[in-house]
C-alpha cells in the first residue's frame, strides 16, 4: 500500500523542554479514514497543525504524498491537504457561501469563467447549492462546516484533515458532517485524517492512532485498539458501548464475541436468542 | 425556587424587516431543586428562553416569575439586579468570557459587584476553584494561558462565586473531552445535590438521560413536552419527527426488543441491562 503521509521522530515545543509532540511516528496509508484519538490537550490538535506547516517542527520528518515537509516545499504539501477546523464560525472569509468557496479558487489564481461551474459543482456535492447567496453566518454549524469542506473539495486534495470538525455541532449536524467525510473517503478515494475524542466514530474508521501526552501510545485497527479497556480508560477515554455490553455478558459465562461495532452486536444477540 | 413562564412571547426586532418570532406563549413551571435539561434543535429558541430567566432579555408580552422577582416586559433591568444574583447564566463556550488578568481576579469580579468585600470574595474564589476541580495555585495566573477545559472550569467558577440558587448552562461540555465531560457533569449534579435548580441545555441525550430530572423539548419557539426523563424517551417517534436521537442505550434496547427480546426501555445503566439480556438469553 502506498503511504500518502510519513512521519518520522517528530519533535515539536511550543515552550522549550515541554514536549507537546514528543519524538512521534506514524504513517497513513493512501485512500484510508483514521482517527487520531485522544483527551483535550493530548496534542492532537498540535499534529493537524504540523502536517500542514502552520506549525514549525523542531525535529523529525514529514512526508507527504512522498514529498518533504520543508519551507521550499510547502505550498507542495499544503495544496495535498485540506484542513476542517474545529470552530465553524472562525473559517468564513467570504460574505456568501459562494464567496468563500471561491476564495481558494482564486489563490490558485483559476480562471474566473470556470470558477462558478467548479463552485456549483462542489455545492452541490455537499447539498449546499441552494444556500450559495446566504450569508455563511447565518447557516446551521453542520451547514458551516459542509461549506468549509466544499470550499476544500474545490481545491481538490488528496487528503482531507478534520481537526475536532463535529465536536461544535449538534447531533443532526454530526451525522450531516461524518456521512459526507464517509462518502468522499470511499467515493473520491480521498485519505481521511479525523481527529476526534469520539470513540464511536473512531470505531468506524479503518485505523486508530492513540496519543496521550505528545506519544503514540498505540496504533492499528479499531478492533485491535479499541478492545484494551484499561488502556483507553486510564487515557480518559470512554469504551465503546458495544464493547462494554459484550463484555459484560462474557463475564456472565455468555458465549460472545467481543464487539466495539454496535450493529453486530445486536445481530449476534438476536441471533443467539431466537435459537433459544 | 420555582420558576414560572405564563404566555411568553418574545419577538426580536419587532416591527423591523427583520422581526423574529422566537418564543411563542410559552407556559413553563419549573420545579424548585430540580435537574432539567432543555432540548431542541438549533434555532428552536432555548437560548432565547434562558435569557429569560435571569431577565438578559425581557419577554415581549407574558410574564415569568422567579420566587419573588416578576419579569415583564415593561420591568426595568435596576430593579432586575437580585434576580441576577439568584440566576447565574454559563453561555456556550463561557471560555470567551474570561477577560482578567489572573484567574483571582476574574472569578472575584461578579462578587465584588455584588457589594461583596474583595477579602470575602477571594475566599470565596478558592472555595469555587476547589469545586470545579482546581487548586489554588491557579489563582495567580493568567486565565488564557489554560486548555479549553480548564478555561471553561475557570468560567463556570466565576458563576459559582455569586452563589446563585439557579444555575442554567447552555451546553457545558461542548467540546470537552469524555472525562471532561464526565466531572463537569457530576459537578453539577453535586451542585443540584446542595439544593439549587439547574437547567441544561444539552444535545446529548446520554448525559440527559444519566444525569437529568425532567426534559422540557422545544420546537419552532414553542414548548412542546416537560416531562420526566423516562416519560420522554417512550415517546420515540416524536422524538424522532423533530430529529433528536435516543440516548444510546434506549436506541439499543429498542433494537433488541425488535427482535423478540422483552427488556425494560427505561433501563439507564449498562450493567442492569447486561444482566437483563445475560437472563433471556
Amino acid at each position: 500500500m502506498e503511504k500518502i503521509i510519513e512521519v518520522k521522530d517528530l519533535l515539536f515545543e511550543y515552550e522549550e523542554g515541554l514536549k507537546t509532540i514528543n519524538h512521534i511516528s506514524f504513517q497513513i496509508e493512501k485512500g484510508t479514514y483514521t482517527t487520531i484519538l485522544g483527551h483535550n490537550g493530548s496534542g492532537k490538535s498540535t499534529i493537524a497543525k504540523l502536517l500542514i506547516g502552520l506549525l514549525a517542527k523542531q525535529s523529525g520528518e514529514i512526508k507527504v504524498g512522498g514529498i518533504d515537509l520543508n519551507e521550499e516545499n510547502l505550498n507542495k504539501v499544503r495544496s495535498q491537504i485540506g484542513i476542517v477546523f474545529q470552530n465553524p464560525d472562525n473559517q468564513f472569509i467570504g460574505a456568501t457561501v459562494r464567496d468563500d468557496i471561491a476564495f481558494g479558487l482564486e489563490n490558485m489564481c483559476v480562471d474566473p469563467k470556470k470558477m462558478d461551474t467548479i463552485i456549483n459543482e462542489y455545492a452541490s456535492k455537499v447539498n449546499m447549492l441552494d444556500f450559495l447567496d446566504h450569508e455563511p453566518t447565518k447557516l446551521s454549524g453542520g451547514q458551516k462546516q459542509r461549506v468549509a469542506i466544499a470550499g476544500i473539495l474545490a481545491m481538490s486534495p488528496s487528503i482531507i484533515i478534520l481537526d475536532e470538525a463535529t465536536s461544535m455541532l449538534d447531533p443532526k449536524g454530526k451525522k450531516e458532517i461524518n456521512n459526507l467525510v464517509h462518502q468522499l473517503n470511499k467515493d473520491k478515494n480521498i485519505t481521511i485524517l479525523s481527529i476526534t475524542h469520539d470513540i464511536e466514530e473512531a470505531a468506524l474508521s479503518d485505523y486508530v492512532i492513540l496519543l496521550n501526552s505528545g506519544k503514540v501510545i498505540d496504533q492499528g485497527k479499531p478492533d485491535e485498539v479499541l478492545m484494551k479497556r484499561k488502556q483507553l480508560e486510564s487515557l480518559s477515554l470512554d469504551v465503546p458501548f458495544a464493547y462494554k455490553i459484550s463484555e459484560g455478558l462474557r463475564k456472565q459465562g455468555i458465549q460472545i464475541e467481543t464487539y466495539i461495532n454496535q450493529e453486530k452486536l445486536v445481530k449476534e444477540l438476536c441471533q443467539l436468542h431466537s435459537k433459544k | 425556587m420555582s420558576i414560572t413562564f405564563k404566555k411568553v412571547e418574545h419577538v426580536y426586532s419587532e416591527n423591523t424587516p427583520f422581526s423574529y418570532h422566537a418564543l411563542k406563549g410559552v407556559d413553563l413551571n419549573i420545579k424548585t431543586g430540580s435537574m432539567t435539561a432543555l432540548i431542541g434543535h438549533t434555532g428552536s429558541g432555548k437560548s432565547t428562553l434562558i435569557q429569560h430567566i435571569n431577565a438578559l432579555l425581557l419577554p415581549t408580552s407574558g410574564e415569568i416569575q422567579i420566587e419573588d422577582v416578576m419579569i415583564t416586559a415593561t420591568n426595568k433591568p435596576e430593579s432586575l439586579k437580585p434576580l441576577r444574583k439568584k440566576a447565574g447564566l454559563v453561555f456556550q463556550f463561557p471560555e470567551y468570557q474570561l477577560f482578567e488578568e489572573t484567574i483571582l481576579k476574574d472569578i472575584i469580579f461578579g462578587p465584588k459587584n455584588f457589594g461583596i468585600e474583595e477579602s470575602e470574595a477571594e475566599i470565596i474564589a478558592k472555595k469555587v476553584l476547589k469545586l470545579v476541580g482546581l487548586d489554588e495555585s491557579y489563582l495567580e495566573k493568567s486565565p488564557f494561558d489554560l486548555s479549553g477545559g480548564q478555561k471553561r472550569r475557570v468560567a463556570i467558577a466565576g458563576i459559582l462565586a455569586m452563589d446563585p440558587d439557579i444555575l442554567i448552562l447552555d451546553e457545558p461540555t461542548a467540546g470537552l473531552d469524555p472525562q471532561g465531560a464526565k466531572e463537569m457533569l457530576n459537578l453539577f449534579k453535586k451542585i443540584n445535590r446542595s439544593g439549587k435548580t439547574i437547567i441544561i441545555v444539552s444535545h446529548d441525550m446520554n448525559q440527559v438521560l444519566e444525569y437529568c430530572d425532567d426534559v422540557i423539548v422545544m420546537s419552532n419557539g414553542k414548548v412542546e413536552r416537560h416531562e420526566s426523563v423516562d416519560e420522554i424517551f417512550k415517546e420515540t417517534e416524536y422524538l424522532s419527527s423533530l430529529s433528536i436521537d435516543l440516548p444510546t442505550i434506549t436506541s439499543f434496547i429498542l433494537q433488541l426488543n425488535k427482535h423478540g427480546f422483552k427488556i425494560d426501555s427505561s433501563i439507564k445503566d449498562v450493567d442492569q441491562l447486561v444482566k437483563e439480556i445475560g437472563g433471556q438469553l
